[in-house]
Formats: C-alpha cells, structure tokens, sequence
C-alpha cells in the first residue's frame, strides 16, 4: 500500500503480508521524506536553522520551534520575558488545536465521511487566520526567535482569539454529535487498533495515543516549562486503548487547549516580547535536551554545541517517528479496511517521520 | 532522586549550573556498586541537572538492564541518537523513570567502525533508531534483528552524519527498484504462478 | 480484537435504528451549517471585487525600496548581509561602486528556492528589502522564479515603504476588534 495512497498522510508504504482480508504483519517503510535536517543544521548558525525547525512536523511548526528555541536558549542561557512566555505557550496551544483539527477531519475521511474535514477546516481557517496576522505565514511561521518572537501580537489578535474560543466548544459539540457519536464511526474505531499500555511503554509511545491506553503522562505536566505550572488543564486519558479512545482524547484536549488560550487571554502580561541577545549566537560548549509536548507525543530536541556558532550536533526526538513504529502492533489481526482507520487514529506526519 | 527533578525547573539555575554536574549522592548508592566493580562507568552531567552516565561498548547492555531493575526503575526509552565526536563515535540512550518525566542519559563511546550490541531485546522501541544510527553513522549494532537501512535508499554510500562525509553526486540514484524492473517477480507472482 | 457482532434479529434492528439515527442526527447538523454563512470564497474572483487579500505582515514576494537619491534608484547599499544570513543561499548579490556608491549591480532572489523566512529582510541595516503580500507567484517554469533586479525594482514601486509588521500595545486585550473574514 503506498507510497501514493490518498489515505496514508503523505508518503508512507506499508508492506502488507495479509490472509484473506485479515492482515497477518505490517511493516512501515519510510524515508520517501527523508530531507536531513539533521545534517543541514550542522551548517548553519543557530539563528538560520529555525525556519527548519518548522519543518519538520508541518502542522505544529510552532511546538517545533518552540522546542529549537528552548535548546537554544537553554543552552546560551537566556530567559524570555514573561510577556514572550505567555504568547509562546498561547501559540503552542493554537497549533495544537489546529494539528488536531486535521487530524479530526483526515480521521474522519478515513473511515468515509468527509463532511466533517470541511467543518474543521472552516475552524481552522479561523485560526490560520490568527497565525497569518501574528507571523505573516499561515503554516512555516518561524514566529519565534531565539530571545523572544518576531514580532508583537498584532491589535486584533486577542479578540479574534477569544471570538475562536468562544464558538470552538459549541463547534466539537457539533463534531461530536456528528462523527463521534455516529454509530458507523464508532464501529469504525471501538475495539480496533488495541495497543496495550505495555506495549506502548516498550514502544516508547507518547501523546494521545498513549493517553488512550490510560497512562496519563503530559511533558506538560511531567516536565514543565514555561508557564504551564500556573495554568489549569486536565490531561485526558482513557482505558479503552483503542481508536476511539485515541480520537476523544483528542478531542477532549481541543477543548483543554481552549481552556489553556482563555487562561492565556486573561493572565496575558505586558512588557517586552524580546530580551537582548548578541548577535553572533556562541553559546558555550555543552550539551542540552529540551522536551515540549507537541500534538503528537513527546517532542525533544538534543542540541550540543563546540563553542562555535553553528551547532555541533542536532537530534530531534520526533513523536510519530516512535508512533509509528508502533503501528504494526496495533494491526495485529486486523482487517485491511481497518489499516487506514487505525493509522488515522494515530495520526502520524510523515515530515515528523521522515526528517 | 527527587531533588534532581526539581533542579531543571528552577530557571535561575540554569545558568549557575556548570557543564558538568557531579551526580548526587542518591546516584552513588545506585551505580555506585558499578563503579566499585571496576566497570568504565563515568559519571558527568548534561546542563538542567540531567544525570549522566558514560560507558563501553561491552558493557552497555549490562548497565541498561541494571537500571531497568532498579526499584524506580528507568524503563522507557524515549530517544536514540548517535553523534561524532571527532575520533570517536557515540551513542545516546535517553531513558525516562516511567512515565514521570525524570531523565538519564547513557552515553556510550565507541571507536569509528566499533560495535554496540543491540538493546531491542530490551526494547523493541531501539529497532528503528538503531538502523537510523547504522545507516547515519556507519557503526554496527551486533544482533540487530533487520539492519537494513531505513531512511536512506538502499545502496548509499557514505554515512552522512558523519563529520567527514563529502556528498558524492555520482551516487545519487542508486536506489534498485525492484518494483520497476521486475513487478511480477517483486510482488511473487511468478513463484504463486508456478506452484 | 474487535468484538464478536451480536446477530440475533432483534439486535440488528437495533443497530439499525440507532445507524438511522445517526444519519438524522448528521442530516440535522448538515441542514444547520447550511444555512450557516459561506466561508468559502471564488478564486479568481469574476464579480469585479478584489481579490482575497492576505492579512497586513504576509510574507510574499519580494521588493526592493526605492530612493532616488542613492545609485542605482535604490536604498540598498549591497553589504551582503541578506546573503550572508540567507538559509537557503537563495541570494545573489553583485555589488559595484565604493563607499557611500556602493550598490548592487544585480540581485538575484531564487524565489523556488526561498523558503519566506524573512531573515534576510530582518537581517538588512537598512531595511531596503522588503516582502510584499503578494501572494500569487505560481509559474510554469522554475526558471521563471528567478527574481532580477529589475523585477525587484518594479515592485518596488508600487510598495514604497518596507513591510511594517503591526504591533499591539502592551495591552493588547483592549483594542477594539476589527472586522474578520471568516467568523
Ligand atoms: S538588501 Fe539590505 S541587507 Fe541586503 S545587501 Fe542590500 S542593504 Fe544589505
Ligand atoms: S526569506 Fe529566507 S530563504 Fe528567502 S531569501 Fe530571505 S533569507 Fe533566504
């Protein structure tokens, strides 16, 4: 299956030994976008290789940059002001919300209703929209820099994000009612996909998927950073451990997220965005690991610099990339018609994978 | 153990902190007997008070499963990488403690064609990083259960995250596809065909 | 894994009703969102109204800010930086003249290259460069999205100043909203 099957989210092959319509093994065969980023930092500075690090999982070009950045800064030692902390943290949180909405809508076509990927993107577009205003892009932001951001939120943002936080919960009830409930999806996704929490220990699986199988681990709330300790939210878990369990924490953290941005909104302090850095970036020699948690699962980045301005060696810890490997356990006797549901309720991104 | 996960959260402390963090006295009860046993175990520390632990290519296994059976056991594996260090080669194992976010790093050196053993028997997680690292790196991870490459094509030369690695264009598609000059016989239909 | 269906009669037609149910239940939802405004907008627009325009601060393709004053009608002075800081060496600059002369005899922007990071319009100490909102930069040969300096400097007549990136006041929550596509 693959590498071009419309249903794969982007160019994965899944070689398939099957018996009928039942499938004995699956294998993920990846690479096909495969771009070295890990080499190419190696060759810039610090400060040119951030709108690579939106690259790497497109739909959550900021929680990437905000693990590159917090290396980064880490390791020279810079603080952001806490007016940069808020607005990074609300960011984040955006771009959860709207990796999430892909993710709605692409699960939603992979077990055969589309309308829903049209009402989530109409969301979404509201908060592209807010993303467009504050970065000037609408998917490769590199909004943040090392120090602080590009730029100050513009005039509007704050009311275009409360207008978004006001009708979004009224829009996942409206999601709810018409995929979650709907009693196709849900023969669809319940008991399909089975990934024991002891699997998903061994697999090193993080995220929603992991959440799903009853483990309520949250880099957010494991690890800290930023202003999270200040912020109230709940980490969404459920026992099922099956595709459904994995689409409603999602869509529980959707409106977890927009619980967080309505915190953000209100505690949002003035002040400076961007604290004084030099401008040839050396920190010095040493090494760092920086963990967020991006959509998909634990995102990490491991940064070690000689002293010299570009960095000596990148490695990002990307979420699907483990996920995925994950996947076959969770095909084990499944039906062929289930593959593309279960991977959909994985929800892996193949720019995350590939690197 | 618990004062060291409340190290790294106190931003202030980052820059106080030196390179190098002695490991805490907790650390000494635990790889202490490691250390006493004439293993190569060193100790040293990443910045935000991530303990570290440094090792041989020999030994690695031993010193994985040990911490794995620790009463708070590190036993999840959450990342792998390799890195080159000039003369020789390295190899991570980020662990975490469970699921509570408390990090250790195993640091294993080896010489720049050297040979790890391979921790997916203990973790099935280290299969695909390990090949990343094979086909990254050019070391070896004896026992692996498929070392194929996995992100590059088949047939690349050169180990390109290598300090020394020259991108050579004259190997640029080498890739065979069996798909492409033979379908039949990639997919097996002649063999079901014959029988 | 998945569990054994129940096939006695009586529960199939209970899962039909609720499978019915569920398609009211979708139908309804559908019907309201119906009647919900249209967000969707033509492209190109044939009514005569403009065409969707991005939000102040997009990053599109580039200008260069013309001065009168200086050589070359520009107000670059060539010093490389741009090029220097480029991610993608996207940037090919020619610089002639000396001193307080200096400009650029060509400025090359590989636009299939450029990946509208805007460091280098960050990066210039006279904000000479510059990204305009437009957006439509679809050729059909790549040669073609090789900016010159010539295209630069059209363009950047009609952009007379750089870029300026909006900014909120400190407090930014009590800014009067301003109408939004979209919601
Ligand atoms: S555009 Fe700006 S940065 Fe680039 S060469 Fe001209 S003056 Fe220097
Ligand atoms: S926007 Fe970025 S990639 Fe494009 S020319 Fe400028 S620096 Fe280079």
């Amino acid at each position: 299956m693959g590498p071009q099957h419309p249903s794969t989210h982007g160019v994965l092959r899944l070689i398939l030994t099957i018996d009928g319509e039942k499938v004995r093994s699956v294998v993920p065969d990846i690479g096909y976008l495969h771009s070295s980023l890990e080499k190419i930092a190696e060759q810039l500075d610090y400060r040119q290789y951030l709108p690579y690090a939106d690259r790497y999982d497109y739909l959550n070009a900021m929680g990437n940059e905000l693990c590159y950045v917090r290396a980064v800064e880490t390791l020279l030692g810079i603080e952001p002001t806490p007016r940069c902390q808020w607005i990074r943290v609300m960011m984040a949180e955006m771009n959860r919300i709207a990796s999430h909405l892909v993710y709605y809508g692409a699960l939603a076509i992979d077990t055969g209703a589309t309308t829903v990927l049209l009402y989530c993107f109409r969301e979404r577009e509201m908060l592209l929209n807010l993303f467009e205003a504050a970065a000037g892009q609408r998917l490769m932001y590199h909004y943040f820099r090392v120090g602080g951001l590009r730029n100050d939120l513009p005039p509007d943002f704050c009311e275009g994000l409360r207008a978004f936080c006001k009708v979004f919960p009224r829009m996942v009830a409206e999601y709810d009612k018409l995929l979650t409930k709907n009693r196709i999806f849900r023969s669809r996704t319940e008991s399909v996909g089975y990934l024991s929490p002891e699997t998903a220990l061994a697999y090193g699986v993080t995220g929603p998927c992991l959440r799903g199988a009853g483990v309520p681990y949250d880099v957010r709330r494991a690890d800290p950073y930023y202003v999270y300790p200040e912020l109230e939210f709940d980490v969404p878990t459920y026992t099922e451990s099956d595709s459904m369990a994995r689409h409603l924490v999602r869509q529980e953290e959707m409106l977890q997220s927009v619980r967080i941005l309505e915190q953000c909104l209100d505690h949002l302090p003035g002040g400076e965005v961007n604290v004084k850095v030099p401008r040839r970036l050396k920190p010095d020699p040493g090494e760092v690991y920086a963990r967020v948690e991006s959509p998909r699962g634990e995102l990490g980045c491991y940064l070690v610099s000689d002293g010299s301005d570009h960095p000596y060696r990148l490695h990002m810890r990307t979420p699907s990339y483990y996920n995925l490997q994950a996947y076959p356990e969770m095909c084990t006797d499944a039906w062929i018609a289930d593959l593309v549901a279960i991977l959909g309720s994985v929800d892996i991104m193949l720019g995350d994978v590939d690197r | 153990m618990s004062d060291q996960s409340q190290e790294p959260q106190a931003p202030e402390e980052v820059e106080e902190t030196p390179a190098v963090v002695p490991l805490p006295d907790e650390w000494q009860a635990v790889v202490g007997d490691l250390l006493a046993e004439g293993n190569s175990v060193d100790q040293g520390g990443l910045r935000r008070g991530v303990p570290e632990l440094v090792t041989t290519p020999d030994q690695v296994l031993g010193l994985l499963e040990r911490l794995r059976s620790l009463d708070e056991p590190y036993n999840r594996l959450t990342d792998m990488c390799g890195a080159d260090l000039g003369d020789h080669l390295q190899v991570l194992y980020f662990l975490c403690q469970g699921y509570t976010g408390k990090l250790l790093v195993v640091k294993v050196n080896l010489a720049r064609d050297g040979e790890v053993p391979t921790a997916t028997g203990l973790w099935p997680v280290a299969n695909w990083p390990e090949r990343e690292i094979m086909e990254m790196f050019g070391m070896t991870f004896t026992g692996h259960p498929e070392p194929a490459h996995l992100l590059l094509p088949e047939g690349w030369v050169g180990y390109p995250l290598r300090k020394d690695y020259v991108y050579d264009r004259e190997h640029e598609w080498t890739r065979p596809d069996p798909m492409r000059e033979d379908p039949e016989q990639a997919l097996g239909l002649e063999e079901e065909d014959s029988e | 894994m998945r569990k054994q269906d129940d096939t006695t009669f009586l529960a199939l037609l209970g899962l039909i009703a609720e499978g019915a149910r569920s398609i009211c239940v979708g139908l309804h939802i559908t019907a309201i969102n119906f009647f919900r405004p249209s967000v969707c907008e033509r492209y190109p627009r044939r009514d005569g109204k403009p065409d969707w325009q991005p939000r102040p601060g997009y990053r599109g393709d580039f200008a260069l800010i013309s001065d009168a004053e200086r050589p070359g009608g520009l107000r670059c002075i060539a010093c490389l930086q741009c090029q220097n800081i480029c991610p993608d060496k996207c940037i090919h600059i020619t610089p002639t003249g000396k001193g307080k002369e200096r400009h650029p005899k060509q400025f090359l922007i590989d636009a299939g290259l450029c990946m509208y990071c805007w460091l280098c319009v960050e990066v210039c100490p006279v904000a000479a460069l510059t990204m305009t909102p437009d957006y439509e930069t679809s050729t059909d040969r790549p040669e073609k999205l090789i900016r010159t300096l010539e295209q630069l400097r059209e363009r950047g007549k009609e952009y007379p100043e750089p870029l300026k990136v909006e900014m909120a006041r400190a407090d930014a929550t009590s800014v009067a909203p301003t109408e939004r596509r979209g919601d």
